[in-house]
């Protein structure tokens, strides 16, 4: 029931922010201070400290027969189209200016921390249309939270009363993201010319500080995994002393470490190793189960009994 | 009367001659069954212990990589779909190792030139008599990276022409014995690029 009223709303200030910028609408009074209120809740708890920022991205050109935008100060020569937009539209939108002003590190026009009350108010704003963001926020067990950036135009036109709404007030559309509380470290040899070690050491390190130390050899697949850990820090391994004569390289796909050691070439020369590829000449090995005696002696074998058996019971010989 | 004995002595070496064909079956249908065992638990512990979730890139390795397994050492499993076989392959080929599983006789996939041999038994390369060119095969190492290959024909060879078994294309050769065990059963394998 609460995740139905949770959709519901979201899709309410989804429609409200989005789909009243193609509306005729009156004038509004630009002289009237606006304010914001942007409610930063997940189910029901506030995400407390969290810095919601405001950029203001464009102006109120029209607002008849249209209200229309165009975009102005430092977002004035984006190529991002703002016109005849259907609620994806205005997602997109928002989204690729939230990506711009992040590239091109865009201040905020404002910015607030969400109080204990899970909002964050911001006053005396000037009309426009604005990019709303919320920084990611990790709490104590390590979840993040992320916002959808939204683009809400204030004043707030609102449809059902044919007003301009100049205390206006969203709610967040938020996304929990699971941490990574694991870590795989996986050793590959390339010998060369040495021979391999029984074992190597590889340290955990948290934010740089060692935290551990496992032995990885042929008994655990020379690979360990690191479970549980705090997810708001930095996990990272290293080998802790690299063989004599290796050198080493760390891939590193999704959780899993890969730590390569190479074997580097002797220096003296060697006298060249007959290559593996070409096998041993002559016989190749013997691959098969000795099958043909069976019938072959099961088939002797009853030829000789029934000519036995004719030669010592069969006629001519009835005693 | 020299008639009834002679009968005797024939009844006699034909029971033995049975005796012997019944001794044979037996000692074959044990061996297999071992090796089947043996395949079984083998392939479980490599699929469920030492394959990792998530592959490793694939150029990490430039040499094979083992991994022992119930005191063998192991580089990987060999699927052949249409054959209904899924078979860890040993990293060397000795008597001994053969007789447990398939096994590598030389080369590596990671130069796609692998010669692997295994007895013809029905749960080693037995079945390989009934693999047709275009058939799919997959090799998937320790660290869970997969190749894949494509029968392109199949060869018999004298056995005593070792010489004749490394292939001249890209791709893995496996090999099993006839049913003389004179001659040996070969088929090529292409390499499919680009579908790992």
């Amino acid at each position: 029931m609460k995740k139905r009223l949770c959709t519901f709303l979201m899709v309410f200030v989804l429609l409200v922010s989005c789909a009243l910028p193609a509306m005729a609408a009156p004038a509004y009074d630009p002289n009237k201070p606006i304010s914001l209120t942007i409610q930063a809740l997940w189910e029901q708890a506030p995400l407390e400290n969290a810095q919601v920022t405001l950029h203001r991205v464009a102006d109120i050109t029209e607002t008849s027969p249209w209200i229309t935008f165009t975009l102005s100060g430092a977002f004035k020569d984006y190529q991002v189209e703002l016109k005849d937009l259907d609620n994806d539209g205005w997602k997109a939108a928002a989204s690729t200016l939230a990506t711009y002003a992040s590239k091109d590190k865009i201040q905020p026009t404002a910015q607030a921390v969400v109080d204990k009350d899970g909002n964050a108010v911001f006053s005396s704003l000037t009309a426009g249309l604005y990019l709303v963001q919320m920084t990611p926020l990790t709490d104590k067990v390590g979840y993040t939270y992320k916002a959808t950036p939204v683009l809400m135009e204030l004043p707030e036109f609102d449809d059902a009363t044919d007003t301009w709404n100049y205390t206006a007030t969203a709610r967040l559309k938020l996304e929990k993201v699971v941490p990574q509380t694991e870590l795989t470290v996986q050793k590959v040899w390339n010998n060369g010319p040495h021979t391999q070690p029984k074992s190597i050491k590889v340290a955990l390190l948290c934010d740089g500080v060692e935290k551990e130390v496992v032995e990885l050899n042929s008994s655990n697949n020379w690979r360990h995994t690191f479970k549980n850990l705090d997810a708001t820090k930095t996990w990272t391994v290293v080998e802790v002393e690299v063989p004599y004569g290796y050198t080493v390289t760390y891939t590193t796909k999704g959780t899993v470490v890969t730590i390569t050691n190479t074997g580097k070439p002797v220096e003296t020369p060697e006298p060249p190793t007959p290559p593996t590829a070409t096998p041993p000449g002559g016989l190749i090995p013997q691959t098969g189960v000795l099958w043909w005696p069976v019938p072959v002696m099961a088939l002797a074998g009853l030829i000789l009994f029934v000519l036995g058996w004719h030669l010592r019971w069969g006629k001519g010989n009835d005693r | 009367m020299t008639a009834e004995r002679m009968g005797a002595f024939l009844m006699g070496a034909g029971l033995l001659f049975l005796a012997g064909a019944a001794g044979i079956l037996g000692t074959n249908l044990h061996t297999e069954e071992q090796a089947a065992d043996h395949t079984r638990q083998v392939r479980t512990a490599f699929v469920e212990e030492i394959l990792p979730e998530t592959p490793l890139p694939q150029d990490t390795a430039t040499e094979i990589q083992k991994v022992e397994i119930q005191g063998e050492e192991y580089i990987g499993l060999l699927e052949i779909p249409s054959l209904e076989l899924s078979l860890p392959v040993g990293e060397e080929l000795t008597d001994q190792a053969l007789r447990l599983s398939v096994c590598r006789y030389s080369g590596s996939y990671l130069d796609d030139d692998m010669i692997v041999g295994g007895h013809n038994y029905r749960c080693h390369f037995g079945p390989l008599s009934r693999i047709k060119a275009g058939d799919s095969l997959y090799f998937t190492d320790v660290g869970g990276v997969r190749y894949e290959y494509q029968v392109a024909g199949v060869e018999q060879i004298p056995g005593n022409e070792a010489q004749r078994l490394p292939w001249d294309q890209p791709g893995l050769t496996l090999f099993t014995c006839d049913y003389t065990g004179r001659e040996r059963l070969v088929v090529r394998c292409l390499r499919i690029y680009g579908a790992e």
